[in-house]
């Protein structure tokens, strides 16, 4: 067990270094971010002093390997525009993120195992096509026009939800709806799959036949089965949680670290971009690794070196 | 939005923070925006100097407001006035330092500050009333430093510095101690909503009170909403296509080129279709240069015929014309070119459009590329002479190092002309080299449009600045 966490551990390291070479790399190659940050008729003279302080003026290698000694260091730069250092600039916004992340987490885990449940459970009837409807409908709608409608709907019709912001509870709703309908129709697709797999399963007719109440059935014998796939699915979409806000965190002004990545991306703010996509892979290897673990939890045949007792 | 507000750098001169930091300082003398129609007055009033005498042709003594209260309940004296101009002008706050004018600032007595320039400068008391001119405490300041004194700001204004939300916020509250009327507001607060469709609902259900940059194309429901109505004002900046007519062989370095690429666009149309018909073809004559403007020249004409005939003289056989845009940068900018290509297309005019992502990007490659220029101050040493002349910044490199002659010699009659008379030849001798030269092709101003609650007695400026001092808000319900 110990050994296959510190290979997963030593995995996770290297890919993050070719993810943080990769992001390295490609942002020095897509432009001087002096021109980005200050305005047009800026006198070179002043960009040099700049590129000095900030240390874009030496070679990409030397600038590479500072920055790889950095942040063994904990030292992830500093913002060129804030002047701030990017590990608090990012870590300030991550709670709005984490709060938007984790209810719609759980709006869409709640959401979406429940229909998809309901979906298996009621093959082949209107409940189950309604459903599935639904579920394509809203991954297959662009997040942007979703939450569009929403505001068209309960901000501008109903007027009863707030259309932009952060300052109170209300300003939540919209953004993590949005997020949550877009996730749970994914996650609804692949539970109800998967109950439809585990109910043809010989062990659910022997629960039936012990007389065993639907209920029971359900809770007890499917949905744990069911589980394996769906944890999968759940865990890829964690990093796709703080990632993939972007778009709404700017749609809702919700000041969360996405919309600090790309008012970044637009600075060329080499720091927070960098730090940024560190933390985004960071999350997504820690999901993987848990996942890879709860296996082992959910499905005792299932050893976490990944073969079967 | 910038988490940095000091007085001065790049920060405050970008829009956004011009929108907040008008708030918080003052300036040494003040235009009074309603002095004129629609928020482009251009007369300069006492603002934290009540008065002011030219002792010289290169001195300038100021006489400052006493018992002027800073944010942090010091009294603003001259120490505080010197420092600020001096600290102001060496970071380099282009381009007000870059135009290199100033030769010291002395404090003459507790009430006097003496500035001195390099030339006779006519323009001093315009430059005074921009981030030049803008007063903040020394003590404060070396007590911070400048990082510190960008994150918690310090100033004279009628609005004092409450706090900021990370990305989400700003909030001034009303400073009780403001040497001018009392402010109307007991707070004001910036909220940044950077997409346009959320600012549009969050007005027209009540949340806001002001929406900034809406576009003209999305201005029709918030005119139609009873509640709400379109403030728009043609800004002081034009929007241009600027050549690189340094790079020899190139089509562009030919000025008959150039000029046949002004004359086969139709401006008025662009602007009219564009910004819809809020403004007009582009032209560095503006309105805010006084009595020195000179409405009657008005932009190069458009003249398809005329260019035709300029291309046959200067032999152009076809050659490819690249224009270089940063894709989304300036308002309307990408579908403003699209258009003009029709129409270059229409008098045998090759160009071809390369969208780039950002700034960083635009080195050196094409022929031309998109650019935008400010009025700069209410004085014709301003604009085209800040950015095209002597110490012109990047644009010095689009004239291949320095300006023609003529027109350094032109800038400098205008910038240290000692009459009206001259200045004002110069200048339209200025334009006319311009209009010979067309180092760009000024396309038109560009529109700020604001969404405002009906019954908010608020004008926009002319400039990005928002002003709530108690002359221009008004809170009628």
């Amino acid at each position: 067990m110990t050994r296959y966490i510190l290979i997963k551990i030593l995995r996770s390291t290297f890919t993050l270094w070719i993810v943080v070479s990769a992001v390295f790399l490609i942002l020095r190659a897509s432009g001087d971010p002096l021109y980005s940050i200050f305005s047009l008729g800026t006198p070179e003279s002043t960009l040099d002093v700049f590129r000095a302080k900030w240390g874009i003026d030496k070679s990409i290698f030397e600038q590479y390997v500072i920055y790889l000694s950095d942040i063994t260091k904990g030292d992830f730069g500093t913002s060129f525009f804030d002047g701030q250092p990017a590990w608090d600039l990012v870590v300030e916004r991550l709670p709005k993120t984490l709060l938007l992340g984790g209810t719609t987490f759980v709006i869409s885990v709640v959401a979406g195992v429940t229909l998809g449940a309901i979906a298996a459970l009621k093959r082949g009837t209107f409940w189950d096509r309604g459903i599935m409807t639904a579920a394509v409908a809203s991954f297959s709608m662009p997040s942007y026009f979703l939450a569009l409608l929403l505001i068209l709907l309960f901000s501008l019709k109903l007027r009863w939800l707030p259309t932009s912001g952060a300052s109170t509870w209300q300003h939540l709703i919209l953004p993590a709806t949005t997020l949550g309908l877009t996730l749970s129709g994914s996650i609804a697709r692949f539970v109800r799959s998967a109950m439809l797999e585990v109910l043809r399963q010989s062990y659910m007719r022997t629960a039936r036949a012990k007389g065993a109440p639907k209920w029971r059935q359900i809770v007890w014998h499917a949905l744990p089965n069911a589980a394996i796939p769906t944890v999968t699915v759940i865990g890829f979409q964690l990093g796709w949680l703080i990632g993939g806000s972007v778009v709404i965190e700017t749609v809702f002004a919700w000041p969360g670290a996405g919309r600090l990545f790309i008012t970044a991306i637009g600075l060329r703010d080499f720091a927070v971009v960098q730090m940024f996509i560190l933390m985004v892979a960071s999350t997504v290897i820690i999901a993987n690794l848990l996942v890879d673990i709860l296996y082992g939890l959910l499905d005792p045949r299932i050893s976490v070196i990944g073969v079967k007792k | 939005m910038p988490t940095t507000w000091a007085a001065h750098g790049p920060v405050v001169n970008a829009n956004f923070a011009a929108r907040v930091a008008y708030s918080i300082y003052d300036q040494l003398v003040r235009r009074d925006y309603l002095s004129g129609p629609g928020g482009g007055g251009i007369e300069l009033v006492p603002g934290l100097a009540t008065s002011w005498e030219q002792v010289s042709p290169t001195e300038w003594d100021f006489t400052i407001r006493q018992g002027v209260k800073f944010h942090d309940g010091t009294t603003m004296t001259v120490d505080d006035v010197v420092f600020s101009i001096n600290n102001t002008y060496g970071a380099g706050s282009e381009p007000f330092a870059a135009s290199g004018t100033i030769a010291s600032v002395v404090a003459m007595d507790a009430d006097t500050v003496r500035i001195t320039t390099k030339n006779p400068d006519p323009a001093l008391l315009a430059r005074m009333a921009t981030v030049m001119g803008q007063v903040y405490p020394q003590a404060y300041y070396e007590r911070v430093g400048q990082e510190e004194f960008g994150h918690l700001p310090v100033g004279t204004g009628p609005y004092k510095w409450a706090g900021r939300v990370t990305g989400e916020s700003v909030k001034l509250d009303a400073f009780d101690d403001y040497w001018g009327d009392t402010p109307p507001l007991n707070s004001i607060t910036f909220l940044e909503v950077p997409e346009v469709s959320s600012r549009i609902a969050g007005l027209m259900t009540g949340e806001f009170d002001i929406a900034t940059s809406i576009p003209p194309s999305q201005t029709r429901p918030i005119d139609n909403d009873a509640g709400t109505e379109i403030r728009a004002v043609a800004v002081e900046n034009v929007q241009m296509i600027t050549f690189r007519q340094y790079k020899e062989g190139r089509p562009q370095a030919d000025k008959r080129i150039r000029k046949a690429m002004a004359l086969s666009l139709d401006r008025a149309l662009l602007a009219d279709k564009l910004w819809a018909g809020l403004t007009t073809a582009g032209t560095y004559d503006f309105a805010g240069y006084g009595e020195y403007a000179i409405p009657e020249r008005g932009p190069l004409p458009f003249d398809p015929e005329g260019a035709k005939a300029l291309l046959a003289d200067a032999g152009y056989n076809g050659e490819e014309i690249v224009i270089r845009i940063v894709g989304g940068y300036y308002t309307n900018m990408t579908r403003a070119v699209e258009a003009s290509m029709e129409m270059w297309k229409k008098v045998g005019l090759n160009v071809k459009l390369d969208i780039i992502e950002n700034w960083g990007q635009m080195g050196q490659e094409g022929d031309a590329y998109a650019a935008s220029d400010n009025m700069w101050m209410t004085d014709p040493a301003g604009g085209m002479w800040f950015s095209w002349g002597r110490e012109g910044g990047h644009r010095l490199k689009d004239w291949g190092g320095t300006a023609p002659a003529e027109f350094l010699k032109l800038g400098t009659d205008i910038e240290q002309g000692s009459d009206f008379a001259t200045r004002k030849t110069a200048y339209g001798d200025l334009l006319e080299l311009w209009d010979d030269l067309v180092p760009a092709i000024l396309l038109y101003r560009p529109v700020e449009a604001y969404g405002v609650r009906k019954g908010l007695e608020w004008q926009p400026y002319t400039i990005f600045y928002m002003d709530f001092r108690a002359a221009n808000f008004k809170d009628n319900g």
